[in-house]
């Protein structure tokens, strides 16, 4: 990793549990462990693809880090503050800078208020560009490609796609420096989310914004992101950047996930690794490595401790929670299902 | 390519959206029958305003006129008959539309007059419980903790109790009491006796909404914006129940209506004006000499205005619902 100067957004060790209240005098009797310990670092202007199948934490992350819900342990240090002590009048300023975009294009707008109110919500609430902002909300529409014809429409008059537009435009209201998108395109056809996909490279490189891009598909990880992290059960499995991640994974995880993506091509054989079993429940996770239940690899040894997430090679380029990196069998695995 | 409507002419015109509310009004006049029982729920509205401004403004229209006598006692309804009017010296023939009572009064009439009795006593008592009801919903819903547990525990304890010894025991308090300069009495003492009563349903529904919306992404995104707990509740979450409160309101009307007549039957209501239930009080004796009609004018109009409300209310439920759109 470089220089710190560079780094806009430091998260160390950040936790998040949810208590399980029981009884009649609602005892909390156990902890839901959501995020369990996760640490990265985003780059000003980068984009960090955060991946992993649902449940493993990942809008938990996202939304910790809004500071939508407490978090239970670590750190988060944005632009050199942290924000987790943030004091009232700072974090106001935290939250003109930091914007979330959401994943259900339906559920994310109010549906009683018309698209200049939602637009123009953040403009009313931070009390910038007072007395143009109807101005201001027809600029933003016009910049993530809406007409601002429709100002006075709602929600319900909206495509899903379109309405994925408004909700970047209201992000994009108060000129924020990071975006924390939440499966933005996973509730869009195909054809929409690569609209969406490249609206947002757009405004990247146009306002130099950075990301953090949650999803579960991999392949619109591998287009944005600059940085990839795998999720598992509240940890952070492997981290590195981008083309290490995908054409040289390390963790079994990871293989076996890449191994899932759909070839384009049909007469090319690949093996799939089908992982047995479900995803253990996070208030009881497993002992030693979360993932060794349906690891491959796992032997007694990953029963019992936890490997933490370490750099793999010189230049700290590639981390990953896994002994085995080195190992002939992770090479045979990604060999199996990597073979051209 | 793009996923931009196409908009037929290239003005800048901003184009005019439709709320939900305009949608689901839409659809609500296309039921021709809700729309029926919505004019005959607004005619008694308009008859108890009409009573109303009569007796301000003094306009002596005859037919609000209920005190005057029109004719012997117990006259059968359009039957002709004979008899001489106070202050009159030669008799005169007349008839009466749906009969008269023991002191000669129309019976048309009174029912007519009671109208005023039961609208006035339904909204006022539906406002109250709204004014208690939905903000104690809301501040439990949205903020839970202790503030929710010390709120459902008020409206747990005040639902055990049976809502008309309740109301019986409200009013038999109040009607003693001056309430800001003004004395409680008659059918006053009965609507806040209602009020605040009746909160109970409308505060647990609203509770339940709120919580239910919440956690949904659109308030998540607010409180991402730094929207202040106020706003969040004013703007994002009260709009979208208030379909619910308006639901509520007219089928809860039915019910204030139905608990204003037992209340009078009880002989707790409206002493010296008609109203529905003591027009039924009244015809307990009256129908032992086959005195019928007036306590047919009383259960003929309850039931009319019950009907329409009961049609109208489930036809804004269903239109004014996002989840139960059809079309």
């Amino acid at each position: 990793m470089d220089e710190t100067s560079k780094k806009l957004i430091e998260v160390k060790d950040l936790k998040t549990h949810f208590p399980i209240r029981a009884g009649v005098l609602s005892r909390t009797v156990g902890w839901v462990k959501a995020v369990d310990g996760v640490s990265f670092s985003i780059q000003r202007g980068q984009t960090l693809g955060l991946v992993g199948e649902s449940g493993c934490g990942k809008t938990t992350v996202g939304r910790t880090l809004m500071r939508l819900i407490r978090a239970t342990g670590g750190s988060f240090e944005f632009d050199g503050d942290e924000v987790f002590s943030l004091p009232a009048g700072r974090m106001k300023r935290f939250r003109q800078e930091v914007q979330m975009m959401f994943q259900d294009p339906f559920g994310s707008l109010n549906p009683r208020m018309t698209v200049e109110d939602i637009i123009g919500e953040p403009l009313l609430v931070h009390r910038v560009a007072q007395g143009r902002r109807r101005q201001r909300v027809a600029e933003l529409m016009e910049k993530v490609g809406l007409s601002p014809q429709h100002l006075n429409r709602y929600p319900h008059e909206f495509s899903g796609g379109q309405r994925q537009r408004i909700g970047v435009a209201r992000a994009l209201a108060l000129d924020p420096k990071f975006l924390i998108c939440d499966e933005p395109v996973s509730a869009l056809d195909v054809s929409i989310q690569s609209q969406i996909i490249n609206l947002l490279q757009d405004l990247q490189s146009q306002l130099n914004l950075t990301y953090l891009f949650i999803a579960h598909d991999l392949a619109v990880v591998e287009h944005i992101s600059d940085w990839v992290a795998v999720m598992y059960l509240g940890h952070i499995v492997e981290y590195a950047n981008r083309d290490t991640l995908y054409t040289n994974p390390l963790h079994p995880y990871t293989v076996s996930l890449l191994s899932a993506i759909p070839e384009p091509t049909p007469n090319r054989q690949k093996k799939r690794i089908v992982l047995k079993g479900e995803v253990p429940s996070p208030s009881n996770p497993p002992s030693g490595c979360p993932f060794h239940p349906r690891c491959p690899l796992a032997e007694k040894r990953c029963a019992e401790e936890n490997q933490r997430l370490e750099a793999k090679d010189a230049s700290g380029q590639h981390w990953a929670a896994c002994w085995k990196t080195t190992d002939e069998k992770i090479r045979q695995l990604r060999s199996q299902s990597f073979s051209d | 390519m793009t996923d931009r409507t196409p908009t037929t002419e290239n003005s800048n015109e901003p184009v005019k959206g439709r709320s939900l509310w305009a949608d689901g009004i839409r659809r609500l006049r296309k039921r021709k029958l809700a729309m029926v029982c919505f004019a005959v729920v607004m005619m008694y509205f308009m008859l108890a305003g009409l009573i109303y401004l009569n007796e301000v403004l003094d306009w002596k229209i005859t037919l609000f006129d209920w005190r005057q006598a029109v004719g012997p006692s117990y006259q059968k309804p359009w039957v002709g008959y004979e008899w001489t009017p106070e202050g009159q010296t030669a008799p005169q023939r007349d008839w009466v539309f749906f009969g008269t009572d023991f002191l000669g009064q129309s019976t048309w009439r009174k029912m007519i007059y009671a109208s005023k009795t039961s609208i006035t006593v339904a909204l006022f008592a539906s406002i109250i419980s709204i004014l208690i009801g939905v903000p104690m919903g809301a501040v439990a819903g949205y903020f839970r903790g202790w503030v929710d547990d010390t709120i459902v525990w008020l409206y747990t304890t005040v639902g055990t109790i049976p809502g008309i010894v309740l109301i019986m025991a409200f009013a038999v308090v109040l009607r003693a009491q001056t309430f800001f300069g003004a004395e409680l009495k008659g059918i006053t003492a009965v609507y806040v006796a209602m009020g605040l009563t009746s909160w109970v349903g409308i505060c647990r529904l609203i509770r339940g909404e709120i919580i239910k919306r919440k956690e949904s992404e659109y308030v998540l995104a607010a409180r991402a914006l730094g929207c202040s707990n106020r706003r969040i509740i004013f703007k994002h979450l009260l709009p979208n129940v208030f379909h619910v409160i308006i639901i509520d309101f007219s089928l809860r009307f039915v019910h204030f209506i139905h608990a204003e007549v037992i209340l009078s039957f009880l002989g707790l209501g409206e002493a010296d004006k008609p109203s529905w239930g003591a027009m039924i009080d009244a015809a307990r004796t009256e129908l032992a000499r086959n005195v019928w009609w007036e306590m047919a004018a009383a259960t003929v109009a309850i039931f009319v205005v019950s009907l329409a409300l009961n049609i109208f209310g489930d036809a804004l439920r269903d239109c004014l619902d996002p989840k139960l759109r059809t079309d």
